[in-house]
């Protein structure tokens, strides 16, 4: 990550405990609601990029969020929201790498 | 709803395939079709989605290279392309609104409410007269004359309404108290004569006997005076009673034909059915009933819900009967004659004791009359009110 964004992540997260926000208002990015470990609501996504029943990848542009379990299945889905079921193992979220070339 | 909206609607299961299928999905999702239960059963991936959108993904998933199959069709537009040919479905289903929208402007039953002296047939008599049966139209009823006729016809009801419930009409009646016969026990009268006769004995139970025992009294005469005068010259007027026997007589006359008919039944009893809807009756029967008959009708409605239909059976009974026509002799018609003024006199003089009777038959060229005299002992005792000008004092108690 530059440095400018690296300062602007820090600028935020201080305002955030300060205020005491929660995250995703300020810095927006993926939201996973996990119900019961047998339903997931994953909010602010861009794309699907894998689906299959033990795994489900999901990104928007800076993170990709990884749902690990057996027998997922999407319930439902609109651009930006999709609703998982199945048992979900493992909720993964990984910071993309940002393409330098 | 949703399962509504989509049965609606139509909504197909397919089959994906490839190696972008998530990408196929996400294509699907900013594209604003609508996928919903995609998992993976079998090794394949299925999902759902609306019958008219599934060309559009079929399009995104051949952009990504994958392949997509319909698995099964569901919903009201395969239903109805199935059927499409079976146009009497429809024929049938716009008959039977068109039927009852039609029919639901016509009178399907009327019901009588309320009534205990006058009976619902005479009612409904009345009421078919002046438009009201089952197969009316209800726009051309008058329900306000009706009522009219109604109240007019028959002079016994304190209110009447008629009443609209759909096709079931109600007619609510309320009978009136008839006045009742009798002089109310405050109101002065005397006792009168009924007939003429010769007085028996005389029991006065409140009045003055103005009569006694062997006294001719014509009828209408004062037996019992209610107008009583007191040693001071004052006069009481007293609600008069009494028993007075009298000796009266009394003449019936018959006549009898030598040329005569006498109807009979048979004993003979037939019965025929007719399908009756809105008041026509269609038999249900070949050929007549051949000779004289009397007949009776009874009725089996269709209900539903406990409300009656105008849809039936009318099952008419036919008693035969015959009628013989008789030349009587003289001592046939005699004979006829003697029966019939027995049973005559068994009505006429129940409650009367008779002391002589007497026959007397003239013969003519064409029949016999008999004029049969009785000499009875009867009461004819009958109350009269007297009218006053002014309201007359209450006396209490004793006849005098």
């Amino acid at each position: 990550m530059g440095k400018q964004k690296k300062h602007k992540h820090a600028v935020v997260d201080k305002i955030n405990r300060a205020l005491d926000l929660s995250p995703d208002l300020l810095l927006g990015g993926i939201t996973v609601e996990v119900i019961s470990g047998r339903q997931a609501v994953v909010e602010g996504i861009k794309n699907i990029l894998e689906y299959d029943d033990n795994v489900v990848r999901v990104n928007d542009n800076k993170t990709e969020v990884r749902l690990v379990g057996t027998g997922l299945s999407l319930r439902c889905m609109t651009p930006e929201n999709i609703v998982i079921d199945g048992v979900i193992h493992s909720v993964e979220y990984q910071e993309m790498q940002p393409d330098r070339g | 709803m949703v399962t509504a909206i989509r049965q609606l609607r139509g909504w197909v299961s397919f089959s994906l395939e490839g190696a972008e299928i998530g990408r196929v999905l996400s294509d699907a999702a900013h594209s604003e079709l609508m996928v919903w239960r995609v998992a993976k059963r079998g090794g394949v991936v299925q999902g759902r989605c609306y019958a008219r959108e599934y060309h559009r993904l079929a399009r995104l998933a051949r952009k990504r290279h994958c392949r997509t199959r319909v698995v099964k069709r569901h919903g009201a537009p395969f239903v109805l392309n199935r059927y499409r040919w079976r146009w009497g479905v429809v024929a049938g289903a716009v008959i039977v609104v068109a039927a009852s929208l039609i029919l639901s402007n016509f009178v399907w039953s009327v019901e009588v409410n309320g009534n205990v002296n006058v009976t619902t047939k005479e009612i409904l008599q009345v009421a078919k007269e002046n438009g009201l049966t089952e197969g009316a139209l209800k726009a051309g009823i008058d329900y306000n004359d009706i009522e009219y006729q109604l109240k007019k016809q028959f002079n016994k009801f304190a209110w009447i309404s008629i009443n609209e419930n759909g096709t079931h009409i109600t007619i609510e009646v309320s009978e009136l108290n008839p006045k009742p016969d009798i002089l109310k026990f405050t109101d002065p009268c005397d006792v009168v004569a009924k007939y003429d006769g010769v007085i028996q004995s005389v029991e006065p139970y409140r009045g003055k006997a103005v009569v006694k025992p062997n006294d001719f009294v014509r009828k209408g005469s004062i037996l019992v005076s209610g107008v009583v005068e007191d040693a001071f010259e004052k006069t009481h007027y007293y609600h008069a009673t009494a028993e007075v026997i009298a000796q009266v007589e009394h003449t019936l006359t018959l006549e009898q034909p030598f040329d005569a008919s006498v109807t009979i039944k048979t004993g003979e009893v037939q019965k025929r059915n007719y399908l009756t809807i809105f008041g026509l009756r269609i038999p249900l029967f070949i050929g007549g009933v051949e000779g004289e008959y009397d007949t009776s009708d009874s009725y089996s409605w269709l209900s539903l819900f406990g409300k009656e239909l105008p849809f039936g059976i009318t099952e008419r009974t036919f008693t035969m009967k015959q009628t013989d026509h008789l030349t009587l002799d003289e001592a046939g018609a005699k004979r006829l004659l003697t029966e019939q003024v027995q049973q005559k006199e068994a009505e006429e003089f129940a409650d009367c004791k008779i002391l002589a009777r007497e026959y007397n038959f003239t013969t003519t060229e064409t029949g016999v009359t008999l004029s049969a005299d009785y000499t009875v002992e009867q009461d004819i005792a009958e109350q009269q009110q007297i009218y006053l000008s002014q309201q007359p004092e209450e006396n209490p108690t004793e006849s005098e």
